[in-house]
């Protein structure tokens, strides 16, 4: 056996298989949060306020982490097709982020928690993604 | 001919893709990925103790990302996570200067590997809470916390390193608000007190 070969196959092959099994290998595992939690009754309305703001700087976050990953695709498409990153982990955690949001909004009608309501502006998706 | 020269250039990129997909080389860790949310054991009520009385003093130790080495913690994206999971347990008091309870975070070391299929980070931090009443240290402990990226949390080395970075210091953060709720939220109560959610435990018990 050739060094070019593993177990009578070509290692070019065997290369060309793994790109094509890898190819737009980029990107990682999305890690959505849930829409209802054990605790929400327990949540006070600092707690619905604060995470209702977190939350939507977590979504303008991952939009920024979109649009930085689509001009990285650019390059890599010329460069290393291999490594283009072509998940949707970032939608799926925004748009588990909004649900979540929704969420705290109809927590905090419930707890007549006044001030919240004004400090959510990304609870409804935007749509320049 | 051409076909030896096909050969040498996909072993090359069969080299190039096993020494990306190994390798963890720099990508700064995410503010808001090291956030620690609140949970079944960390959520307080606006009679505890702590609820909206913790200062952040000071938060020390990380480090920059290098872009040609590998990926860290930086001081001010620690910083940031640590003030932001305080705010989402309500505990962090604003404006700050205000508050019963002083923090001061050090972070002490990052335990990551520079090659591996699976990455595990160990990030060490110490957490000392002062009591701004009287000067009395109510809380001084050193959390050492792993977390480990497996492959298939991300394909390439340097997003897996940053993840496992991410997890172990959001991990860390999030014992330290365990250990604290543990340790303040019920017996900083007067003696004899019990809290509502103990009350409720000895209820719900009996048959």
């Amino acid at each position: 056996m050739t060094v070019s070969r593993i177990c009578g196959i070509s290692i070019s092959v065997v290369l060309l298989a793994i790109i094509l099994v890898l190819g737009g290998c980029g990107g990682r595992v999305a890690r959505p949060v849930e829409t209802i939690r054990s605790y929400d009754d327990s949540l006070t309305c600092v707690h619905i306020a604060q995470e209702l703001k977190s939350n939507s700087n977590r979504i303008a976050d991952l939009r920024g982490e979109i649009r930085a990953q689509n001009d990285n695709n650019a390059g890599l498409l010329v460069v290393l097709p291999l490594f283009l990153n072509v998940n949707d982990s970032e939608d799926e955690e925004i748009g588990a982020l909004v649900a979540r949001n929704q969420r705290l909004i109809m927590l905090a009608q419930k707890g007549s928690c006044s001030a919240v309501r004004v400090q959510s502006p990304e609870a409804v998706p935007n749509e320049d993604k | 001919m051409a076909r030896e020269m096909f050969d040498h250039v996909f072993k090359w990129a069969g080299v190039l893709i096993v020494a990306v997909a190994l390798s963890g080389c720099a990508q700064k860790a995410r503010m808001n990925a090291m956030i620690f949310d609140v949970t079944d054991a960390t959520v307080i009520n606006d009679t505890s103790p702590l609820y909206q009385q913790v200062d952040v003093e000071k938060v020390q130790g990380g480090e920059k990302t290098n872009p040609i080495w590998t990926s860290e913690v930086d001081n001010p994206e620690f910083a940031a996570a640590l003030e932001s999971t305080l705010r989402v347990h309500a505990l962090l008091v604003e404006p700050s200067g205000s508050g019963r309870y002083r923090l001061t975070a050090s972070l002490i070391g990052m335990d990551q590997p520079l090659l591996g299929v699976s990455f595990t980070v160990t990030a060490t931090v110490r957490y000392v809470l002062v009591d701004a009443t009287n000067g009395a240290s109510v809380f001084d402990e050193t959390i050492v916390k792993p977390y480990t990226a497996e492959f298939s949390d991300a394909f390439l080395g340097a997003e897996r390193l940053r993840l496992a970075n991410e997890g172990a210091i959001r991990e860390n953060i999030g014992e330290f608000v365990r250990r604290l709720v543990d340790k303040l939220n019920v017996s900083s109560l007067p003696r004899g007190a019990i809290s509502i959610a103990q009350a409720g435990a000895e209820v719900s018990a009996k048959p």
